[in-house]
C-alpha cells in the first residue's frame, strides 16, 4: 500500500493523465428524440462524431473492482505496457482477434449493416471502422512494419489518451450483436474484437459500470439483481401463492431448491423482477405443471444470464456460469433447461459443455442443456399440452430474433432451428402470426438496440437510435399486418422494447414474453399429468 | 557494354522472380501457420447458417469461397464486381500455366482464345471496384492508401498484360518460355547466387509486367491479401455447430 | 457523484441520482428529489415509497413488481393494482423512480 502511495506521488504526470481522462470520459446524460417511425430503414449520411459525446458510465467502486482484478483508481500510470501486454495476450489467446485484425479487405459489405450506425450515422458506428480502431493499434504495435517504421508507414494509431477516449466511446456502442459479420464475405465477427477491446480497456483501469457491476453481482450474490436468497424465496413463493390463487389449483407449484426434480430451470433473474418478464414465468410453471414434470429453480443458480460473455474474460464467464452446473449436481436432476434469455443461451448451448462438461451426469435423453423452447415445442407436437389459442384471439403476433439466439446456435438440433422452433411455439399458442420484413428478422435480425452492456440508463441515447431499425420494422408489420404485440425469447429485449416502444409512441403493453402467450393459452387441469 | 546491361537485366528478373517466389511461399506459409494454425480458438463461435454437420461446413465453406454467399447478401454492386474481378483473375492466372508446362493442354490453349476477353472483364471489374471505392462515401471513409494501392497494382498487372498481348509489345512467347522453363530447374537458383542467370527476354513492357506480379508477391504476405489463405481459418465459418453433443476443448483450458 | 443540501445536512448521491448511503434518507429527501423531475409526492406516492422501504430492510432489494402491484391493490383498491397505474404514478418506471425517492440503489440487471 505505501509503495503504491509512494508511485503515485512520484508520477505526478500519469495521476495528471488518468484526471484528464476521468475528465474526458465523465458522463453526461444525452436526451436524444426518437425518429418519426415512417416503416422505411433508410440508409443515413455520414455524420462524423455524432455520438462521441456519448460515454457509458465508469466503474469506481473500489470493492467491485478489485474484487473483479481490475485496477481500482482509474488508469494506471503505466497504462500504456499493459495495454500492449494485454492486448498481446488477446492475440495470442483467441484466434478470432488474431485473423480478424489480418483479414479485412475493407470491401466495405458491412458499412450499412449496424443499427447504430443506421440509427446514428456516425462513421465510427459502421462496423469496420470500429474495427479499425483496432487494427491501427495491431499494424503500429503487432506487424514488423509497424515495428520498424512507426504508425505513419502502415496507417496505424500510436497510444495516446485520445485513442483511449475514442475506443472507450465506441466499443461501447457496440452490442455484439454480430449482424455485420452475417455479411461479411470472411465471417469477420466484430463481436469478438469489441470483447477483446473492452477487457484491454479494463485491464488499464477503464471498467464500464452497468456491466460489471454486475459481473459483480453474479459472482457474489448469484444472479444479476444482487438478490438475496431469501427474496429470490419471497418473489417465488409470490408467484406461486397468485398462481393458486388465480387458478383456484393449489396443486401448481414454483418449487425452489429441491432436490431429486427432473429439470433445473435457469432464467435471467429479471424473470421473477421486472415487467413484462415476469409474465413468463407464470407460462413456465404452467408448461411444467401440465406436463407434469417435476421441476426446479435453484437459489444457488438464481440466474441464466452471463455477462462475462460481453468481455474476453474467460475467468469471469466460467465463474457465472459454474453455479448453474453445481447447482444440477447438487440438486440431483436429469435435464438442466434455460429459459428466456439471449446470450444465456448462447453461453450455456455453444460454451459450457467446453468449460465445465461433459454433463455425463444429467440424462443423455435430452439435449444437454434444453432451451425452454424446445421443451414447449416438443411437448405441443406430442399434443401433451391442452391449448386454447382464442386465450390470445386479441394478438396479432410477430417475432423479434434476439440476436444472441439468432446468429449464436441452433435448436433442436437442425439448422436454422433457433427460428423456426420459436415460431412453431407461437403458433401452436396463437391463431394470428405474422413475421416482420425478411431483412430485419431471422439471421439479418436487428438488435433491440441494448444488447450486451448498454441496457443502462447511461446508453439511453444509443438505445434510442440503435432501437431505430426494429421500430422501423415493427411499425411496417403494424400498419401492413395490424400486428399488435412482439413476442420475445431474450430479457434484455424485453427491458429495452418495453422502454423504446412508449419512447416511440407504442403501447408498452405491446411486449411480452413468448411463455407469456404460452401461458395463457394452455387449458390447466384439461388433462392430468403423462 | 550491351553484355553488361544484359546481364543486369537477366539478373534482375531471375532475381525477382526468386525472391518474390521466397517471400511469397515462406510469408504465407508462416502467417497460415504460426499466425491462424497455432493461435487457439477457445470457444465454438459459428455463426448463423451454422451447418451441424462438416458436411455442411464444407458445402456453407464452398459457398462461401466459390460463390461469394455471404457477400451476396448484402450489397449486390460490390457482390458481382468481386466476384468477376476474383474468377477471372483466376482464369487469367491458369492461362499462364501455359508458359510454364511442357506440352500445353488443350484446355489451356482453348482459354487462350478467350484470354483477351477475360482480361478485358477483369480490367472492368477492377475499374468498377475502384471508382466505387472513390465515390461511395462510407467505403471511402474506411479506405486508405493501402486499399488504393493494391487495386492500381492489379490494373497494372493486367494492363501491361493486356498491352503484351498485341503486336507491337509482344515478347517473342518461345523465349519467354524458354527462360520461365530455365527457372525452373533445379540448378538455376545456384546459378544465380553465383551470377550466371539464364538469358531473360529483354522486353521491357515484360519486364515490368513480371516485376508488378513480383511486387504483388512480395507484398500479400504483410498485407489483407492474405484473406485468401485466412478464410479457411474463420471461426465463424469454419466451426461445426454441434456444441452440446460433441464436447469442444479449449486449447488453453483443458480442465 | 453530487450532493444535495438538505434540511442542513449534506448528502451525497451516485451519478444517476440514487442515495449513495442509504441512511441519509428522509421525506424531505424524498420531496426534494421528486421536485427536480417536477413531481408533486402525493398519498399514493407515499404509500409506495413507504411500501419499498419496508421491503428493502426486509429483503436488501426492492420487491418484484407484481408484489408491488398486489400491495397497491390491497390498500388502493382493486382498480389502482395494475401496472398501469404505476407509471401514471411514477413515469420513468416505478422500479427505478420510485426507487430512487425511497433511498433504494438501483436495480441492475436486465429490466
Amino acid at each position: 500500500m505505501t509503495e503504491e502511495k509512494t508511485a503515485a506521488e512520484q508520477c505526478d504526470e500519469a495521476c495528471e493523465a488518468n484526471e484528464r481522462i476521468q475528465e474526458e470520459l465523465k458522463f453526461s446524460k444525452i436526451k436524444v428524440k426518437p425518429v418519426k417511425l415512417t416503416g422505411e430503414i433508410n440508409i443515413p449520411d455520414l455524420n462524423p462524431n455524432a455520438m462521441l459525446g456519448v460515454k457509458a458510465q465508469l466503474l469506481t467502486a473500489k470493492e467491485m473492482l478489485e474484487h473483479l482484478g481490475y485496477p481500482a483508481d482509474g488508469l494506471i500510470p503505466n497504462w500504456k505496457e499493459v495495454f500492449l501486454r494485454k492486448m498481446d495476450e488477446m492475440l495470442k489467446k483467441y484466434r478470432s482477434v488474431k485473423l480478424f485484425m489480418d483479414i479485412c479487405v475493407k470491401c466495405g459489405a458491412c458499412v450499412d449493416k449496424c443499427h447504430y450506425y443506421l440509427g446514428t450515422g456516425d462513421p465510427l458506428n459502421m462496423p469496420v471502422a470500429r474495427a479499425e480502431l483496432m487494427r491501427k493499434v495491431y499494424r503500429r504495435y503487432f506487424t514488423l512494419p509497424g515495428k520498424l517504421f512507426g504508425s505513419r508507414f502502415v496507417n496505424g494509431s500510436d497510444l495516446t489518451e485520445e485513442l483511449l477516449v475514442t475506443w472507450y466511446t465506441y466499443f461501447y456502442q457496440c452490442s455484439e450483436c454480430r449482424r455485420c459479420s452475417v455479411f461479411c464475405p470472411y465471417g469477420i465477427d466484430t463481436a469478438e474484437i469489441t470483447m477483446a477491446a473492452r477487457e484491454i480497456l479494463n485491464s488499464v483501469g477503464l471498467v464500464q459500470k452497468y456491466l460489471h457491476e454486475i459481473i459483480f453481482k453474479a459472482q457474489t450474490a448469484g444472479n444479476n439483481l444482487g438478490m438475496q436468497q431469501n427474496a429470490i424465496i419471497n418473489a417465488l413463493e409470490f408467484v406461486q401463492d397468485d398462481l393458486q390463487e388465480q387458478l383456484e389449483m393449489d396443486n401448481i407449484r414454483v418449487p425452489i431448491d429441491e432436490e431429486g426434480a427432473e429439470v433445473l430451470f435457469v432464467t435471467p433473474s429479471a424473470d421473477f423482477f421486472a415487467s413484462p418478464h415476469i409474465e413468463s414465468l407464470y407460462g413456465y410453471a404452467k408448461v411444467f405443471h401440465q406436463a407434469g414434470i417435476s421441476w426446479t429453480m435453484s437459489t444457488h443458480a438464481s440466474e441464466g444470464g452471463n455477462f462475462g460473455l460481453f468481455i474476453h474474460n474467460y475467468e469471469h464467464m466460467k465463474k457465472i456460469n459454474k453455479r448453474i452446473w453445481e447447482a444440477a449436481r447438487d440438486l440431483k436432476v436429469k435435464r438442466v433447461v434455460g429459459g428466456e434469455c439471449g446470450h444465456m443461451w448462447r453461453v450455456l448451448c455453444n460454451y459450457s459443455n467446453t468449460m465445465w462438461g461433459p454433463f455425463d451426469y444429467l440424462d443423455p435423453k435430452y439435449k444437454r442443456p434444453q432451451h425452454i423452447c424446445e421443451l414447449t415445442n416438443d411437448l405441443l407436437n406430442r399434443g401433451a399440452l391442452k391449448i386454447d389459442k382464442s386465450a390470445n384471439e386479441e394478438f396479432i403476433v410477430t417475432m423479434h430474433d434476439s440476436c444472441q439466439v439468432a446468429r449464436a446456435m441452433e435448436m433442436g438440433g437442425m439448422p436454422n432451428g433457433q427460428f423456426e422452433i420459436p415460431r412453431a411455439v407461437i403458433r401452436g399458442v396463437c391463431e394470428k402470426f405474422v413475421d416482420m420484413p425478411e431483412a430485419t428478422i431471422r439471421e439479418r435480425t436487428f438488435c433491440c438496440g441494448a444488447g450486451q452492456g448498454l441496457l443502462g440508463d447511461d446508453m439511453m441515447a444509443t438505445r434510442v437510435k440503435g432501437a431505430m431499425p426494429r421500430m422501423q420494422a415493427y411499425h411496417y408489420a403494424k400498419q401492413e399486418s395490424g400486428v399488435n404485440f412482439v413476442a420475445l425469447i431474450c430479457a434484455i429485449c424485453k427491458a429495452q422494447l418495453s422502454k423504446m416502444f412508449p419512447a416511440y409512441g407504442i403501447a408498452m403493453e405491446e411486449v411480452g414474453g413468448i411463455h407469456q402467450l404460452v401461458g395463457r393459452a394452455i387449458v390447466l387441469g384439461a388433462k392430468e399429468s403423462v | 557494354m550491351i553484355n553488361g546491361i544484359k546481364f543486369m537485366i537477366d539478373m534482375y528478373v531471375s532475381g525477382i522472380v526468386y525472391a518474390a517466389c521466397l517471400v511469397f511461399a515462406a510469408g504465407f506459409l508462416c502467417k497460415i501457420y504460426f499466425g491462424y494454425y497455432k493461435t487457439p480458438q477457445p470457444l465454438k463461435i459459428p455463426q448463423t447458417p451454422q451447418p451441424t454437420t462438416l458436411s455442411g461446413v464444407i458445402m456453407r465453406m464452398a459457398g462461401d469461397v466459390l460463390f461469394f454467399r455471404s457477400l451476396a447478401k448484402g450489397t449486390t454492386l460490390l457482390f458481382i464486381a468481386g466476384w468477376v474481378f476474383h474468377f477471372t483473375f483466376l482464369l487469367m492466372i491458369i492461362r499462364h500455366l501455359r508458359y510454364f508446362v511442357h506440352p500445353v493442354p488443350g484446355f489451356l490453349v482453348a482459354l487462350g482464345n478467350g484470354a483477351l476477353a477475360i482480361a478485358s472483364l477483369l480490367m472492368v471489374a477492377l475499374i468498377i471496384l475502384f471508382v466505387r471505392r472513390f465515390m461511395d462515401k462510407k467505403v471511402n471513409y474506411v479506405s486508405s492508401f493501402a486499399d488504393y494501392f493494391v487495386l492500381l497494382l492489379i490494373m497494372g498487372i493486367v494492363q501491361s498484360g493486356i498491352m503484351l498481348h498485341y503486336e507491337r509489345f509482344r515478347p517473342n512467347v518461345v523465349e519467354v518460355k524458354a527462360f520461365m522453363l530455365e527457372l525452373m530447374e533445379l540448378k538455376t537458383p545456384f546459378l544465380v547466387m553465383i551470377m550466371h542467370p539464364h538469358h531473360a527476354p529483354g522486353n521491357p513492357l515484360f519486364i515490368t509486367h513480371l516485376s508488378l506480379v513480383a511486387l504483388l508477391l512480395i507484398y500479400f504476405p504483410f498485407s489483407k491479401l492474405m484473406h485468401a489463405g485466412g478464410y479457411f481459418f474463420s471461426p465463424t465459418r469454419n466451426m461445426i455447430n454441434n456444441a452440446r453433443e460433441v464436447r469442444y476443448i479449449n486449447p488453453w483450458d483443458k480442465g | 457523484m453530487r450532493t444535495i443540501d438538505c434540511a442542513g445536512k449534506k448528502i451525497e448521491l451516485d451519478e444517476d441520482g440514487y442515495l449513495t448511503n442509504l441512511n441519509d434518507w428522509s421525506e424531505d429527501l424524498a420531496k426534494m428529489l421528486s421536485k427536480e423531475d417536477n413531481l408533486e409526492l402525493s398519498e399514493p406516492h407515499w404509500e409506495v415509497i413507504n411500501f419499498l422501504r419496508s421491503y428493502y430492510q426486509q429483503y436488501q432489494i426492492a420487491p418484484m413488481i407484481k408484489i408491488l402491484v398486489k400491495e397497491i391493490k390491497k390498500t388502493m383498491g382493486a382498480d389502482k393494482g395494475n401496472t398501469k397505474y404505476l407509471y401514471q404514478l411514477f413515469p420513468d418506471g416505478p422500479a427505478k423512480q420510485a426507487c430512487r425517492y425511497a433511498g433504494l440503489p438501483k436495480p441492475t440487471g436486465c429490466v
